[in-house]
This record gives structure tokens, sequence and C-alpha cells, in this order.
């Protein structure tokens, strides 16, 4: 055994993960050799004394903001300029097959494979290899349909795709559809209509794709509801996570319990002829950098900093996509407002995350920060609003059960002992066990005594 | 040595993560983010940074969940990830060590005055020599010898084969122990082994 050996073996020696000859072997040579003797020695009081050096673990509280935050983060549209760097690049050419198939798909949506018609005169299929298996009341056998058929179905009628590579779409007409892709990468372009997804674990690489008029949905094994409408479409999410992209490229990350709407699109979905271009004027803004100074700054006690670093990226932007860290900026506004002690400016500031385009656990986290600093100034009834609201932004959220709790709190505090008795009611019904369940016991025992 | 969590509770809540429930999301997060703090915080030392770099760690963790295939243990993989997303947190801006009076922490001890203070004062020297390393070095010798993974566990975590992590950590410790000598904290603990 080399010296270099022996000196490389000295962490596992200590660690006893070496076996009992290569240890023999070590000592042998350790009592040979006064050099490696001496390394031993210092490794020997060195290594116990650094692993003690250890850094404590975040205190419960910080452990919280954190949860929080990360929740926050993944419900958040992945901004580019945060996004981990490959390391390999060939990923990008699955995707980019994809996402060429899925635009010739959305170019061309009308020339496209041959059409399937439920509930009038059905035409002839393209023969097999089968992509998928049609099942409707006009057709219980099952219809093979292949890559590229095209599905329409009347109003009012149900029906069923089994997909080869195991994934169940449930239809609800008046609908149309047309199935594209392979094994690999499906893509199933929805131009109206309601459909049900079960989709089974993709592996890596794979890729199934819903894309309607105003959006599409990306996932890797899921169940969710599509409506495509040509306004007001929305996903809905049962189990699983999937990602949502609209007309505009924000993406979305929408999760088990989460509805997602979309906004109007601003031109024709397959324009006839080309919408008009217009130019954005407004300076680029790279959100990763920006979020992280103004959190910098936050953390220094730079309010004003914070927020001039916030305000110009808050500005009204024509002719630009939105900005994907829009939402992130504004919490961080209302944080820095609220730190700095201007929580009147605060509360409306976390009221303005409020709106649609904001995914939900953002809302809730938001609408909850209001609540909290709205209850601090007295403003019981507002407060108890507000905590009702964040219970409704996110069914599923990590602040559901505060948000209740706060609601029946501040209900109480307020004198409000019918509001108190509801919202007593509803946290009982939701957590029985819950940190809050005595309290709710308690309010509902209190209202059931004075009852004539 | 590394605390591990029983493999298949966190194979249950790794299954039931990719399917978006969220309390799995928080119960993997529970159980590993001391874990994940303390590589982050030896990889990075005493930064204003750790907090961000530990959440971002975790966002990119379960953005990437289905791509999880349980090759390795997950907390080998979030090792992994917690590696590479102090690495480049590393390259952006150039690592200032933070005053310890003013650092949001200080070390784990066990309430003794004295022995606070002696811990302090070492976990600053222990990031002065730590920042002396070069990256990978500092990654490959702060997975295994200080937080014990295996020499297998660490190739997985900084991506590299056993025979490059052992270089790493050779020449880490070379240059740790000559360091570590020269300062009156560590040459105290080896025996006032102090040279010139």
């Amino acid at each position: 055994m080399t010296c270099r050996e022996v000196q490389d073996a000295f962490v596992d020696l200590q660690d006893g993960r070496l076996d009992a000859a290569s240890e023999l072997r070590v000592h042998a040579h350790l009592e040979s050799c006064a050099h490696c003797r001496e390394h031993a020695a210092n490794w020997k009081a060195l290594l116990p004394a650094m692993r003690a050096l250890v850094p404590p673990p975040p205190t419960p509280m910080r452990a919280r903001r954190m949860e929080l935050e990360i929740e926050r983060r993944i419900a958040e549209p992945v901004s580019l300029a945060a996004r981990p760097r490959r390391r390999w690049p060939l990923y990008g050419v699955p995707l980019a097959v994809a996402a060429a198939a899925a635009l010739v798909l959305w170019l061309l949506p009308r020339k496209h494979g041959p059409t399937v018609v439920v509930a009038v005169p059905p035409p002839v299929v393209a023969a097999p290899p089968a992509f998928a298996v049609l099942t409707s009341t006009d057709k219980p056998a099952g219809e093979r349909l292949a890559a590229g058929s095209r599905v329409v179905l009347a109003s009012g009628r149900n029906a069923t795709l089994e997909l080869a590579t195991l994934a169940s779409l449930a239809l609800v007409g008046p609908a149309e559809l047309t199935l594209a892709g392979d094994d690999q990468h499906v893509t199933v372009a929805l131009e109206e209509g309601r459909l049900e997804a079960k989709v089974a674990h993709r592996q890596p690489g794979q890729t199934f794709v819903v894309a309607f008029p105003q959006g599409r949905v990306e996932v890797r094994g899921t169940r969710f509801v599509v409506m495509a409408k040509p306004v007001d479409s929305w996903v809905r999410v049962d189990e699983g996570r999937v990602a949502v992209f609209d007309h505009d490229g924000g993406e979305w990350s929408v999760g088990a319990g989460e509805t997602h709407e979309f906004a109007p699109p601003p031109a024709p979905i397959f324009p006839a002829v080309p919408a008009p271009r217009h130019v954005c004027s407004s300076p680029a803004v790279s959100c990763g950098p920006l979020t992280q100074a103004v959190r910098v700054a936050i953390r220094g006690g730079a309010y004003e900093r914070a927020e001039s670093l916030i305000e110009p990226a808050l500005r009204p932007r024509p002719n630009c996509r939105p900005l994907v860290c829009r939402n992130e900026l504004g919490y961080l506004r209302a944080e820095a407002l609220r730190e700095s002690g201007r929580l009147d400016e605060a509360v409306a500031a976390y009221k303005m995350l409020d709106h649609r385009d904001a995914p939900s656990t953002t809302r809730q986290n938001a609408l909850y920060a209001a609540a909290q600093l709205e209850r601090r100034l007295g403003n019981l009834a507002a407060a108890r609003a507000d905590f009702d609201r964040a219970v409704a932004a996110a069914p599923g959220g990590a602040l559901r059960e505060e948000a209740m709790l706060g609601a029946m709190e501040a209900a109480e505090r307020a004198g409000d002992h019918v509001g108190a008795l509801a919202a007593a009611r509803r946290y009982l019904d939701t957590f029985p066990k819950g940190i809050g369940a005595a309290q709710a016991r308690r309010i509902v025992a209190s209202e059931r005594g004075n009852a004539p | 040595v590394a605390d591990r969590s029983p493999p298949l509770e966190v194979a249950a809540l790794v299954e039931r993560a990719r399917s978006g429930e969220a309390s799995a999301f928080r119960e993997l997060f529970r159980l590993h983010v001391s874990r994940v703090h303390r590589i982050v915080y030896r990889m990075v030392g005493a930064s204003s940074d750790v907090d961000d770099l530990v959440q971002t760690v975790f966002v990119e963790g379960f953005r990437s969940l289905p791509g999880f295939r349980g090759e390795s243990l997950f907390s080998t993989w979030l090792g992994r990830i917690a590696v590479r997303v102090s690495m480049r947190g590393k390259r952006r801006p150039a690592l200032t060590l933070i005053p310890l009076d003013t650092a949001p922490q200080s070390v784990a001890t066990t309430g003794d005055p004295h022995e606070a203070a002696s811990a302090k004062e070492g976990l600053r020297r222990l990031d002065a020599l730590l920042v002396t390393l070069r990256p990978k070095k500092r990654a490959a010798f702060v997975l295994h010898a200080l937080e014990g993974y295996s020499l297998e566990e660490t190739a997985a975590m900084v991506g590299a084969s056993v025979a490059a992590v052992k270089v790493r950590i050779h020449d880490a410790r070379r240059e740790l122990e000559r360091r570590a000598l020269k300062d009156p904290y560590f040459a105290e603990r080896v025996g006032n082994k102090e040279r010139p």
C-alpha cells in the first residue's frame, strides 16, 4: 500500500468503512511509516474538530418561511433567467421536435389528418397503426384511430379516447380535436370542448401536450380537465402538477386542486390574417438578478432601494410580454413596505396580488399577510374578509388552516358571534383535530349555551 | 456522518410528491432541510444567501421530481442538486464572509457561553479554511470528510468518477492540513503542533 492510498483512506478508516483486510493493511503501513503516522494523527484530531463545527439548522420560523417561499416559487411561472443550466444540451432536441410538431399542428389544424365525426355519418378512418381507440354511443365497440386523426363530437354527445401511450381522454361535445405525435410525444389539439384527461406517468424525454386556442398544457402524469372555449378557457388539475402556457408565452405551474383561467386572446387563435405586430419599446428586465437584488436590499434594511428597483419593472409595458416575475416583485414590494412599517400601503400592495393571473398559492400568501396586518391594525372586519378570501384562493394551499383560524379569531374579537360560530363550524368540519379545534369547540359550545 | 431517513418512508413520500401531493412535498422538505442547509452552508460559508440557495435547491428538486428515477437515494439526488446550486450560487458574486457578529445564525452549541464563543470562532475559522479551496475540491471534501458520504455517494453527488473525487479529496486534505496547523484554533486541537 502506498502512502497516498493510506492517506486517502483516513476518512473511511475513522468512519469504520474499511473492510477488515484493508484496515489491517493501513495499520501495518502506519506502523512502519512515520510520515503517514503523523498525518493520521493530525486528521484523527482535525476531522472530529471540524465535524463538530456544525452550523445550526434553520429555526422552525425560518424553515416555515422557507417552506412557504418554496411553495410560492414552485407555483410561480419559471423565469428563464433563473432556470438551471442544462448539463446535457441534447435534452432540447426532443423538446424542439415536440414544439415544432405542436406549431405545425397549430398553424394547420384543419388540413391535418382524417376526420372522425361522431353523430353524423362517419367517414372511413385511415388504417392502423392504431394511435388511439375511440369509444362512443355510436361506436360502442371502439374505433381505431391513427395519428393525425380528427375527432368532431356533436353537442350533447360524449366519447372516450384510449391512447396507446397510456392516457385516457373523456370528451364532452360539442368538441373538436386532432391527434398527433407518436409513442414518445403526444399532442392533442383541442379546438373546442371539454376534455378530461388521465395521463400515466411519462418517462424523461416523453411529452404529453394538450394544445388549445388560448394556450397549452404539458404534463408528465396526472389528471386534469381542460375547457376550451373562444374566451374564458380554463384548466383544472385534479391530481399531480401541469405546466400551462398561455398564448403570449406566459408559463404557469398548476397543482392539484388549482384552476388556471386564461385571459382572452388578443388575436384570433388560428388567424386567417396575421395579427399586426406591435413593438415592445420598454427596456428589457432580467428577472433573476432583479429579484435577487431586491431580496438583498430588503434583508439589508434598504427598503427604499428595494422599492426603487421594483417600481420601474412594474410600470405598464405596452406591447411587451408580461414579466414572468411580476407577481414575485409585487410580493416583494409588499414585504418591503411591511418591513419599513408602512403597513397600510403594505396591505394594499398585498391585496393587489389578488388577481386571477397570480398563482393561487401566491394569492393565498398575499391575502393571508394582508389579513394579519389588518388584524394588527384593528381592522377586524377587513381582516376576517381577507382571511376568508385567502381560504378560497387556494383550497389546498399551505395556509388554509391558518387562514380559517384567522377568520374565526377575527370574527370572535370583533364580537361577530354569528360569523365566529360559522367560522368555527367550518374549521371543525375541515380540521376536526387541528390546532384550533379546542378553540372552535369552545365557540360552538358557548353559542349553544347562549341559545334560548 | 450523514444522517439518513428510512429509505422506504422517503420513497413513499417521493411517490406521493410525484403525483403532486402538497403534504408530501412539505414532509420531504422537513426531512431534508437540515442536511441541505448544512451542505449549502459548508459550500458558500456564512453568507446571507444561504436561505435563498436552500430554497432554490428544493424548488429545483421538486420541479425535476418527475425525472428522479430512484436509481440513487433521494437524499443523494437532492445533495447533488444542493452542490450544483451552491456552486452556481458561488459563481455569481465573489464569496464574502460576513462577520459573525452580524451573521444571521451562530453555531449549534449546548448553551455554555464559553463553548459557544469558541465554537463560533471555530466555525468562522473553518469557513476561512474551506473558502481557500477551489469549489470542486471543496465540494468533494465537504461531502466525504465533513458530511460523511462514501466516495461512491460523493462521486454521484458531484457528478464525477470515484477516481476524480479521490484526487480532489486528497488535494483538499493536503491544503487544509497545512493551513489548519498554522491556525491557532485547529493547531490547539491537534496538540499545539503549530508550525512556523
